[in-house]
């Protein structure tokens, strides 16, 4: 029974694995460019000011005065002025973790949330600060949102890597299917064809089985996949209908295209096949 | 009248098969083919015979489109296969009914399915050849085994099998290897006279055996060391 049925499941059971971990690298790279396009996203719309007192004794007052200067300002939506031991932490890298008495040398933070329809540039920023007599620097988070654009590409090729080498082992077992079936059948096959069956016959008359075996490794590799992504979901933050919604419809999607990976390499391979058994 | 003492055989005018210098190499054990000419008009009943390893089966092999020639041309019913795309070689193949020697019978089909595959490749309905196919068996003696598969046969109803396959499609040409090598005197004969009453309708038969008596052929070959020697009529 092993004996017979051994290659099949063999077929099946790789196919799986590889859908399987088409699916888990799929989704942990589209939660990966999802964070990162957040990040990007939030980075875009908000800038920081800092302001730099020149008289620390004063340094609140002049950054009440920033920030009313900066919500009058068109194009913000929101001011938002960091506490001091924010900006510590925030500054830490390059304050060697000021402590005490340095925390009144450090400049104060400013966040600016920009309004989405109308954004506020640097520049208006900038000036109204300088206008108001308020020694700041505007940081627009340029350099930021350009990490985060790296770590997105890097992000998306890494997936792109992933997904490649799933696809060829899909490809691979595919072929491996169509060999397998060929060598049981090949007899046969050469029968059919001197007996005046076309290949194309003989191919479609043949694939069913190991098209199905392949079909059915990717929707057991999917559904493992979408489970393992259901049980991550519940113990991380929940799952919603629209969550499953749209995990179901990426399902599909996967085993669709793990199939037709695995089915059209199984073809392919099957044909070269039985082309030869044309003399 | 007994086909098998019957002169009469038809013969037609047109070439069924036609080989222009063939040649092909020699394969484990046998003989290859040099330079063989060879002209078989439509209607005609050609028995080629010779020592074991004459080159007989590659004859027929190479007929049957199992082999491509590596020199020469062969013609088929007016066609040089080897210049048809592959859909018209397969159109081709399905006007000749092959009995070869190691009969090729499909291990996982039944008798009935395997006699009627030319017709299924054909196109046609199973429900439109069961009939035929069951008349077929019945006289080859293979009608209560038409649901079994070949490994539960002997070898005897194995050829058997493999020459209702061959006619089963109504060929236009029928070429068989040793067809009758295996079976009984009774059962060859019964193989035999269908294969000449099917000859007397119009099939071109080309039959490759040991025993140069084996039927009354029209023409007669002998092949030597992949040679053929003159020809003598009957």
């Amino acid at each position: 029974m092993i004996r017979r049925h051994g290659p099949r499941l063999a077929v099946l059971v790789i196919a799986a694995a590889f859908t399987a971990l088409a699916g888990l690298v799929g989704q942990a790279g589209m939660a990966a460019l999802d964070r990162t396009e957040g990040w990007r996203a939030r980075l875009a719309g908000e800038m920081t000011a800092a302001i730099r007192p020149s008289d620390p004794a004063g340094a609140d007052a002049e950054t009440v005065r920033a920030t009313e200067v900066l919500a009058g300002t068109e194009g913000v939506a929101e001011v938002r002025a960091l506490e001091r031991t924010r900006v510590a932490e925030l500054l830490a890298p390059w304050t060697a973790g000021a402590r005490g008495p340095d925390l009144a040398t450090l400049p104060r933070l400013i966040a600016v949330e920009l309004d989405a329809r109308n954004p506020a540039r640097r520049q208006d920023l900038a000036e109204a600060l300088n206008a108001a007599g308020i020694d700041a620097v505007v940081d627009d988070h340029q350099g930021w949102r350009r990490t985060a654009a790296d770590f997105r590409h890097s992000a998306a090729v890494g997936l792109l890597a992933a997904l490649m080498l799933c696809a060829s082992g899909l490809a691979a077992i595919g072929a491996l299917a169509a060999d397998q079936d060929f060598a049981l059948r090949r007899a046969a096959l050469r029968t059919r064809i001197q007996l005046g069956d076309t290949p194309l016959a003989c191919l479609l008359s043949g694939v069913g089985p190991a098209a199905r075996d392949l079909a059915a490794g990717a929707l057991v590799g999917g559904l493992g996949a979408a489970g393992l992504g259901v049980l991550s979901g519940l113990i991380t933050s929940g799952i919603s209908t629209a969550d499953l919604i749209a995990l179901t419809w990426r399902l599909a999607s996967l085993v669709a295209a793990a199939s037709l990976i695995a089915i059209v390499c199984a073809l392919a391979t099957a044909a070269r096949r039985i082309q030869e058994l044309d003399p | 009248m007994d086909p098998l003492s019957d002169p009469d055989l038809s013969q037609g005018t047109t070439s069924a098969l036609r080989l222009s210098g063939v040649a092909a190499p020699r394969r484990a054990g046998t003989s290859g083919l040099e330079g063989v000419d060879l002209e078989v008009a439509q209607g005609d009943f050609l028995l080629v015979h010779g020592e074991a390893g004459a080159g007989k089966s590659l004859l027929m092999s190479l007929a049957g489109l199992a082999v491509r020639p590596a020199a020469g041309r062969i013609e088929v019913l007016g066609l040089n296969p080897w210049r048809l795309a592959t859909a018209g070689r397969a159109r081709l193949r399905r006007r000749m009914g092959l009995v070869f020697q190691d009969l090729n019978l499909i291990e996982g089909m039944t008798v009935a399915e395997n006699a009627g595959l030319p017709m299924r490749i054909a196109g046609i309905r199973p429900d439109t050849y069961r009939r035929d196919v069951a008349e077929l068996l019945d006289w080859m003696g293979l009608g209560d085994k038409a649901g079994a598969f070949p490994e539960d046969l002997d070898h005897d109803q194995r050829q058997r099998l493999a020459v209702a396959r061959a006619v089963a499609g109504r060929p236009e040409v029928i070429l068989a290897d040793e067809p009758v090598g295996w079976m009984g005197p009774e059962a060859a004969g019964r193989v035999l006279r269908l294969l000449l009453q099917l000859n007397r309708q119009g099939v071109t038969l080309v039959v490759a055996s040991r025993n140069p008596d084996l039927a009354p052929a029209r023409r007669r070959l002998a092949l030597v060391g992949g040679r053929i020697l003159p020809e003598a009529g009957t």
